[in-house]
């Protein structure tokens, strides 16, 4: 009925009353009141959640109607937890339940853009020309290229079609390859866990046509580099389940509500259990309302309050007492026992002391412990009998070939691997039946005493006020083969550790601390100057702290973030922190540990992913550069550099072996093979293979010979010269500009070439230039011929973009998403379709592979390339360098690929079959295995399960008979 | 993917722990034995999310009697850390570690980065200048800069850049509760409102991180152009001790060990802005050129 016959028939309705009148009911139109009704109907209920780098990571219902995504809401299905913890759900947080405003807001990236003076070239340059022979028209002529570069960042985009940006893509990346080299075409997107398939994307893309991918967990700064210095590992840490497990919590420098958010409820309940809380944050964080203890040190002076309390816990609890658990712990699982060899040093005052040198090795021994395999790599300490002891698993035990001697030695099984008894390794040299009589004064070296505008320092009193000599037990010991006979002092780490903390141990002249009132290194008075933190509450925490560890075995623990790492010497901070874990046996043990969480890193499914996103199953090895080395050199940041690198030296080095500037330091680092190049050479890797070709010679013994002589150089020499920049950059599920970007304005200025806000000027005539590096007068402005950003929001990165391509939103694909604060994989999906042109991550780099293939053809073939990669960790190349650090350029030492160089291998490319090879599993899988952090295995299996559940490439060519993958499913 | 991944392939996850007990000569195989035949395929966790299978890939483990705990593996199955001891390290030999002072923990104060020299009180705009570290924490209004443009997020919060200083230091400065302030230093400037709070340490600033230039920016006094980032006011430095390479545990590995881009020992100028412009005037009609359609000749 219509609304118009409702009014006019209004007085004329039937009425009928009830309930003495009070109530009427009459025969009007009710269906307005469905509006209301079905406010909260839907047609359906989607699983997925929001790719964002968050370690919440949680999983979300999307309500779709009418094809349209209406709102989310939490999922509580998590799988439960153990009977006796509370679970997981409901996790969710204000951000993410506001995630579907962006699918139909104006911020919302609907077509695919183009900056419109780069178009207009374009589509002039492709009258008459092919798409390649156009984009080089265009970036040969500095005027057509500066003309679009100079006004990035100023809008001026206009819609273009899918078709017409895959050829421009397509194009710059096969000239940019034929003219310049494929390590020229960088791609930059991060965490991968936060949406697998779109990662593998784009790195699949470019890893079949060799290009670079950028990292991001080091530049974010998320890396702690504490952590692989101490164990060898990445990051591992407990997920949030596992602070109810706790009895004392420490949030240093983590605030968890506010951003832990849907994990914070752990830490609310576990105080239901009498669990202590102590906060550590300069501000009055929404965590310190949390805690029973706030402690609010100095910001960026941490690491001072963390020595004190190593102090005070090495003090009561390996002094004043021995605890039994920890003293097991510490020989079992620290370096403690290990012994350290010393060597003379004379201070600037005449004063001789003996300072901390390398740690002893089998190889130093006569017959060399009866070590063959890497006697080099293996380290030694005492027996409790005083007697030379190799204890089983260090590196050297865990390469070489199948079928050695000591293969399946490498665990902490307590036993010696020379004869395999049983042993117990002497944390102390005084310890056992025949403690050293003799000491030495060492030299440690001491940084609290630095002058500086804006911190506190606390100075040594006399002559030595960056030194710390203090009294530590040694042994002599002989080490060398017959006839090199020689005696070394030594000490065990744990002497060292002691004396460096400054616990007094009655030894003569030891200079330690009287008590914590003492005003020297590291006591707790001594940090109160410093971090303003009174030393009361420093000693309380750390006894507490250790307290809880000893009596419940290591369920002490320290939730730790970025306010902790983002600092320079972050390693202090860490390493102070992760001491007091490790001497209070917290490692490893359910409830404790160190709790670190910056950034959503865990890819839980990573060795299945890392076949896939770098294209393994085709082509090995890929191309992996660190961001900050690389946005340091090509944002030329380097070119204003202030910190000297004597202001971050050691009082005890030797100045003279370490000169030159914070480039020069990296520069090196490439060439030794430590660190990843990009770009690699200044020659094209294609034309090294033709070069070496054309010289009949093998092209790493080309390239070994040329390094030597000079003439091939490597790019990092000169990152200003134009043979060397990176020319075309993919920035997707990023914004590399508007976030990560440090240094943001010096982007804008040398590597987009646009309006920017440096305010300062680079080094002057006066200023010693790096001595590694080629300096030019005139800075570059404009690296990048063309910038690529996908988004689904019109961000920062967008906005400086030269294209920018609308993908698919979080409720638009079909993806995978892990954390390390919960210990489930749950999707992305599909709840609707991709809004106005807007594609998934996968659809767009399949596509750029499609048009890739078609462009390529009379550019590039089958061709044949060099890839330099450094001496990886968790490969035999981590042994490297046993001793000393030899530079061959200097002639120190001869150049050896994989030895005193970066890696080198021959790789072939297939250019016109780059889309064939994206879409299906290549044959490497089945030839080589799959394998993850130094362990292998055979995959066939898998491989012929994959081709049963996705269906073989049909098609003749190259993939013919291979396991699809077409779809971001298949991919999954 | 999951079918390759030992995390989500019982059988993949034996196999991988078998390879491992050939280098350690231990038998692991049993914490994945009872998960064998398990596969976890997408269709599965769209139903509901999965816990995964554990795998020598990771050091903690999935099981009914403990949670997942970083270095488990190593203290309860005898693996080695993957450090030159094996073992948990409190000592790092190598010789730029010694070179650079870092053997043993120590404490280390910031860095001097020398980026207000030559611009703190230089091009005064008649307000009081003072020097505060810049630091740059996780926000409550957004994952890093995604949300922080999302209307809803803008309106729970300031809605615009903003950052954050103590009682003390706005007075001094003589900056009152949401007035326009500028950072900068030799770097880079930013515009901002400024929150005054108790709760802030004197001699710092917090902006909470990822705010971009898009939403509510005005134009820097001291640039000229728009505020910038919050990166706007930082560098790259790098360390040398994260550049060992070809060393046991020190060794590259993508997002695994080398440089890393700190930014907290930063300082930058604090004032109050005295003008605040949006630089909203249009463009000059000549740098507005038309574009081509297809087909058509310039």
């Amino acid at each position: 009925m219509s609304h118009f016959l409702d009014r006019l028939n209004y007085f004329a309705s039937p009425r009928e009353s009830f309930a003495d009148g009070f109530g009427v009911t009459n025969g009007e139109d009710r269906t307005w009141e469905d509006g209301y009704r079905n406010r909260w109907a839907h047609d359906k209920i989607v699983r997925s959640t929001h790719g964002v780098n968050c370690t919440g990571s949680c999983s979300w219902k999307i309500y779709v109607k009418g094809g349209i995504v209406t709102w989310e809401t939490q999922q509580t299905d998590y799988p439960r937890t153990r009977w006796d913890m509370p679970n997981h759900e409901p996790r969710g947080c204000s951000r993410g339940a506001s995630y579907s405003w962006y699918l139909y807001s104006a911020n919302r990236v609907k077509h695919p853009l183009v900056r419109g003076r780069l178009l207009r070239s374009w589509r002039v340059a492709r009258q008459g020309k092919g798409p390649v022979e156009a984009w080089a028209s265009i970036v040969e002529s500095d005027a057509t290229r500066r003309d679009y570069q100079s006004v990035r960042g100023m809008g001026g985009f206009v819609r273009s079609s899918w078709d017409e940006v895959n050829e421009i893509v397509a194009a710059a990346n096969v000239y940019t390859i034929k003219k310049y080299g494929p390590d020229r075409v960088i791609g930059f997107s991060p965490i991968p866990a936060m949406s697998m398939v779109s990662y593998a994307a784009g790195s699949r893309y470019l890893s079949l046509i060799g290009g670079v991918c950028m990292s991001f967990y080091d530049w974010y700064c998320d890396l702690p580099p504490a952590s692989p210095q101490v164990w060898g590992e990445q990051t591992d840490v407990p997920e949030s389940a596992d602070w109810y497990n706790s009895s004392f919590i420490i949030a240093w420098g983590s605030n968890v509500p506010q951003t832990r958010t849907p994990d914070a409820h752990f830490f609310t309940e576990v105080r239901y259990k009498g669990t202590k809380t102590v906060a550590v944050t300069p501000d009055y964080s929404e965590v310190a309302k949390l805690a029973d203890i706030w402690l609010h040190p100095k910001q960026g002076t941490d690491a001072a309050v963390a020595m004190a309390m190593g102090h005070v816990i090495l003090t009561e609890f390996y002094f004043k007492k021995r605890s039994a658990y920890f003293d097991d712990y510490a020989r079992r699982y620290t370096d403690l026992p290990m012994l350290v060899m010393l060597k003379a040093h004379t201070l600037p005052n005449g004063d001789k002391v003996m300072v901390p040198d390398r740690y002893v090795r089998a190889a130093d021994f006569a017959g060399q412990l009866g070590q063959t395999n890497n006697p080099e790599w293996k380290t030694v300490a005492l027996g409790e009998d005083g007697k030379v002891v190799l204890p089983n698993g260090a590196i050297g035990f865990r390469w070489g070939p199948d079928g050695r001697a000591d293969q399946g030695q490498w665990n902490l099984e307590a036993k010696d691997a020379q004869h395999g008894n049983d042993v117990r390794l002497k944390l102390s040299l005084l310890e056992g039946s025949q403690p050293s009589l003799e000491t030495a004064r060492v030299g440690f070296p001491y940084f609290g005493g630095i002058v500086s505008e804006h911190f506190q320092n606390n100075a040594l009193n006399g002559e030595n006020a960056d030194v710390l000599v203090r009294t530590v037990p040694v042994q002599r010991i002989a080490l060398g083969k017959a006839g090199e006979q020689s005696e070394v002092l030594v000490a065990t780490v744990f002497d060292l550790q002691a004396a460096n903390y400054g616990v007094a141990r009655g030894l003569p002249g030891e200079l330690a601390a009287d008590s914590y009132d003492d005003d020297t290194p590291y006591t707790p008075a001594w940090q109160e100057r410093i971090t303003g933190t009174p030393r009361d509450q420093v000693i309380t925490v750390a006894r507490q702290f250790a307290e809880n560890a000893e009596k419940t075995q290591g369920r002490s623990m320290v939730i730790i973030g970025a306010a902790m790492n983002h600092w320079y010497h972050s390693d202090m901070n860490y390493r102070g922190i992760i001491n007091m874990l490790m001497m209070c046996g917290c490692i490893g043990k359910s409830g404790g540990g160190w709790a670190h969480y910056v950034g959503q890193e865990k890819l839980r499914p990573q060795t299945g992913w890392t076949a896939l996103a770098f294209a393994l199953d085709w082509i090995r090895p890929p191309r992996q550069q660190n961001s900050t080395s690389f946005f340091y050199a090509h944002t030329d940041q380097w070119r204003y550099e202030k910190l000297g690198m004597a202001e971050v030296l050691s009082p005890l080095a030797d100045k003279q072996k370490f000169g030159g500037s914070m480039i020069d330091y990296n520069v090196r680092a490439e060439r030794m093979g430590w660190l990843p190049s990009a770009p690699q050479l200044k020659t094209n890797p294609l034309q090294v293979v033709r070069d070496a070709q054309a010289a009949g010679m093998d092209p790493k013994e080309y390239a070994v010979r040329a390094l030597k002589d000079g003439s091939l150089q490597m790019s990092c020499q000169d990152p200003d010269h134009q043979a060397n920049w990176p020319r075309n950059l993919f920035v997707w599920r990023s914004n590399l500009l508007g976030s990560s970007g440090k240094g943001h304005e010096y982007f804008l200025k040398h590597l987009l070439g646009t309006s920017h806000g440096v305010q300062g000027k680079d080094l002057g005539v006066d200023d010693a230039k790096p001595e590694e590096v080629v300096w030019h007068d005139q800075a570059p402005e404009g690296k990048l011929d063309l910038l690529v950003t996908l988004d689904f929001r019109m961000s920062t990165t967008c906005l400086y973009s030269d294209i920018v391509l609308p993908t698919a939103t979080w409720y638009e694909k079909n993806d995978l998403n892990t954390s390390d604060m919960h210990p489930f994989i749950h999707p992305l999906s599909t709840a609707v379709d991709p809004a106005w042109q807007a594609r998934s991550d996968w659809e767009i780099y399949k596509g750029f592979a499609r048009k890739f293939s078609e462009v390529c053809v009379g550019h590039l073939g089958t061709e044949k390339e060099l890839v330099l990669t450094p001496l990886m960790h968790d490969t035999p190349a981590e042994l490297a360098q046993a001793f000393d650090v030899k530079d061959w350029k200097r002639g120190e030492v001869d150049l050896i690929p994989g030895k005193t160089a970066p890696q080198m291998t021959v790789v072939e490319r297939d250019y016109p079959n780059v889309y064939k090879r994206f879409t299906a599993l290549g044959p490497l899988m089945n030839k080589l295995g799959n394998a993850g952090k130094g362990i292998g295995w055979n995959t066939q299996t898998e491989v012929a399960q994959l081709g049963e559940l996705n269906g073989l490439v049909t098609a003749e060519g190259a993939t013919c008979g291979m396991p699809k993958i077409e779809t971001d499913i298949d991919a999954c | 993917m999951l079918p390759l991944a030992p995390e989500t392939n019982g059988h993949v996850a034996v196999k991988a722990w078998q390879a491992l007990g050939r280098q350690t000569g231990r038998e692991h195989a049993h914490l994945a034995l009872h998960r064998e035949d398990e596969k976890i395929r997408f269709r599965d966790i769209q139903a509901q999310p999965r816990k995964i299978i554990s795998s020598p890939t990771w050091s903690g483990i999935e099981s009914e009697t403990v949670s997942y705990n970083a270095g488990y593996t190593n203290v309860h199955e005898l693996i080695p850390w993957r450090t030159l001891t094996g073992r948990q390290q409190f000592y790092l030999d190598h010789p730029w570690m010694r070179a650079f002072g870092e053997g043993l923990a120590s404490y280390r104060p910031p860095v001097d980065l020398k980026t207000t020299a030559g611009i703190h009180g230089v091009k005064g705009n008649g307000n009081p200048e003072i020097l505060l570290n810049f630091i740059t924490p996780h926000q409550k209004w957004g994952i890093h800069s995604t949300y922080t443009d999302n209307l809803l997020m803008l309106t729970l919060s300031r809605g615009g850049p903003c950052v954050w200083l103590s009682e003390d230091d706005a007075q001094r400065a003589g900056i009152v509760d949401n007035d326009w302030v500028e950072l900068f230093n030799i770097n880079g400037a930013i515009a901002a409102r400024a929150v005054v709070s108790q709760r802030v340490n004197p001699g710092m600033v917090m902006m909470y991180h990822a705010q971009e230039k898009i939403v509510n920016t005005p134009g820097s006094e001291i640039t000229g152009a728009r505020g910038g980032i919050h990166n706007s006011v930082t560098r790259i430095v790098l360390k040398p001790t994260h550049m060992i390479g070809g060393y046991a545990q020190q060794s590259y590995g993508f997002n695994y060990y080398g440089t890393v881009g700190t930014n907290r020992d930063e300082f930058v100028v604090v004032r109050k802005m005295d003008k605040v412009d949006w630089l909203d005037t249009p463009v000059a009609d000549e740098l507005i050129r038309p574009v081509q359609a297809h087909g058509e000749v310039a």
